[in-house]
């Protein structure tokens, strides 16, 4: 139990050092976005049935399991199997907690307790499912043109993952909250593509590097949403305005992952330093017309890569 | 004793092990050196339930190994961002006595607990995550390449630490510096391919590391 809570006090350790470093301000702003996007969202899920919603809070948190990467480390600090599923249990508990009071001031009880179930059934197969490595073939994309590598190499990592999430983008002919849900999904992916420095022999610069490197990977991404995107126009022409928008925040956040990769670019550093910066400006666009505030930092970032980039090799 | 028995493992249609045999005594330090690639950090990580055992059988003094059995330090150990050196530490150790351990050989290794391990340098991490290791009273100690980017005197201190706490365990070390390795082992297990593995004792050290000069000069004599 000692453990338990002391890795308990570390993660809450971590968040105040974490916003210590970011900025108070910017987190009452996250703080707010994700208040007024996670009630909104609440609420949407309440309106399905009991069962439905558990189901996807149970999909969810297993989602967001799986892509743990502390837990051959949990394992190998916990003696026992059955004290590293308590610890995975509580914080999992922890994570949803402020849903569960919610629901149970509001007296939905059963949607209260059926996400305590669903924590608890995550934690209880969470040490036996972890991202495996048990293969020497590498997955390949050879359709994905190298000079966009990260997102190639990131694509090969999730494997069928990717796959499945570009399968479900064209559910957005159903309801354009799947189309939303989708685009936001890339968009706070795609600083964690963009994360990882090259080597320093792996870039090859010429005059407006940064530039050519946006507009690629705009091109590339372009083709990659393209048919979702035309479903959702299709399916929701009324709502012509909202996807437009959507795709308007995608670009923003390519442009904005980019420029940071390449502002803070060191071949000292394996990766870029600062992506809680960039978490809380995709956060920014999620308010109306937010995108404009984050694309106007993305430009200032991106003369600041350009000028990095030029610093190290012109 | 540590005994791998017919061991199997394979990724995909690559075999990497084909019945593999190797013991592992107690209160002894073996060497385990290879090619890359060969399947040295694969048999540490069948060895702590990270890749499931695909044949074979492995048991510690008759008993059917278990993780809680073993401390292991792979080559790139985890760390939770913004997380100080004492606070890893503390998570590690099992119980008071670790801990007291732990300390007393970061202050060894000159580690600043107080910082953030973001802030550490490679050989810090790898300092770091050794002592934690270290510390830790279980049977089997395996350590993956535990001199990488290390000092030179952090180096020292780490084989005086493992050659002075190996008694009553089993300690499983690989690197590829041979000399960090016939410093302080009892015997070396040279992995050569998925079903060759020579065994050195102690008096053969030289005599092996001396083949391997002549080996490396042969290569490269057409050159």
């Amino acid at each position: 139990m000692q453990k338990i809570s002391a890795l308990l006090k570390l993660r809450f350790r971590q968040i105040y050092r974490m916003v210590d470093r970011v900025g108070w301000l910017l987190f009452i702003i996250f703080l707010f976005v994700v208040l007024g996007v996670g009630l909104q969202f609440l609420q949407t899920l309440l309106k399905l049935p009991a069962y439905t919603s558990i189901l996807f809070s149970f999909v969810v948190l297993a989602f967001i399991d799986f892509s743990r990467e502390d837990k051959v480390f949990l394992s190998s600090v916990f003696q026992s199997y059955s004290s590293l599923v308590r610890y995975i249990w509580i914080e999992n508990l922890t994570l949803v907690l402020p849903v569960i009071i919610y629901q149970c001031m509001i007296k939905n009880f059963i949607f209260g307790s059926g996400i305590a179930l669903a924590t608890l059934l995550v934690s209880l197969f969470s040490p036996m499912f972890r991202k495996s490595e048990l293969t020497h073939a590498k997955r390949s994309i050879p359709w994905l043109p190298m000079h966009t590598f990260e997102l190639r190499f990131f694509g090969e990592k999730l494997g069928f993952i990717a796959l499945g999430y570009f399968v479900f983008g064209i559910f957005s002919f159903w309801h354009i909250g799947v189309y939303a849900i989708w685009i936001l999904l890339f968009c706070f992916t795609l600083p964690e593509v963009f994360k990882w420095n090259e080597s320093r022999e792996m870039v090859h610069w010429l005059p407006n590097f940064v530039m050519n490197k946006v507009i690629n990977n705009l091109f590339v991404i372009g083709k990659l949403v393209l048919m979702p995107t035309l479903v959702a126009f299709i399916f929701h022409p009324d709502m012509w305005y909202f996807t437009a928008y959507l795709i308007f925040c995608l670009f923003t956040t390519i442009l904005l992952s980019i420029s940071f990769k390449y502002a803070t670019f060191t071949t000292v550093f394996e990766a870029s330093i600062a992506s809680n910066v960039v978490f809380l400006m995709l956060m920014l666009m999620l308010l109306p017309g937010g995108a404009l505030i984050t694309l106007i930092y993305a430009i200032f970032q991106y003369f600041k890569a350009e000028k990095n980039m030029n610093l190290l090799y012109a | 004793m540590l005994d791998i028995k017919n061991l199997q493992f394979a990724f995909g249609q690559k075999v990497i092990y084909d019945h593999l045999n190797l013991t592992f005594p107690i209160s002894s330090i073996t060497g385990l050196i290879g090619k890359n690639g060969v399947g040295k950090t694969t048999l540490f990580r069948i060895l702590t339930n990270i890749y499931r055992n695909q044949g074979g059988e492995i048991t510690f003094n008759g008993e059917k190994i278990t993780p809680n059995m073993i401390s292991f330090l792979p080559t790139d150990p985890f760390f939770y961002p913004y997380m100080k050196g004492s606070e890893y530490l503390d998570i590690a150790a099992c119980n008071p006595t670790e801990l007291i351990q732990s300390r007393v050989f970061a202050s060894q290794l000159d580690l600043p607990l107080d910082d953030l391990i973001d802030n550490y340098s490679t050989g810090m991490k790898k300092k770091i995550a050794f002592v934690a290791i270290f510390a830790q009273s279980r049977p089997i100690v395996i350590l993956d390449e535990p001199y990488n980017g290390v000092d030179l005197e952090s180096n020292e201190a780490i084989k005086y630490i493992i050659h002075h706490f190996a008694k009553d365990r089993v300690v499983v070390l690989s690197s590829h510096i041979l000399s960090t390795i016939t410093d302080i082992s009892d015997r070396i297990y040279h992995i050569q391919d998925s079903k060759t593995v020579t065994r050195h004792s102690k008096d053969q050290f030289d005599a092996f590391a001396n083949d391997m000069k002549i080996h490396t000069k042969d290569k490269f004599s057409e050159f």
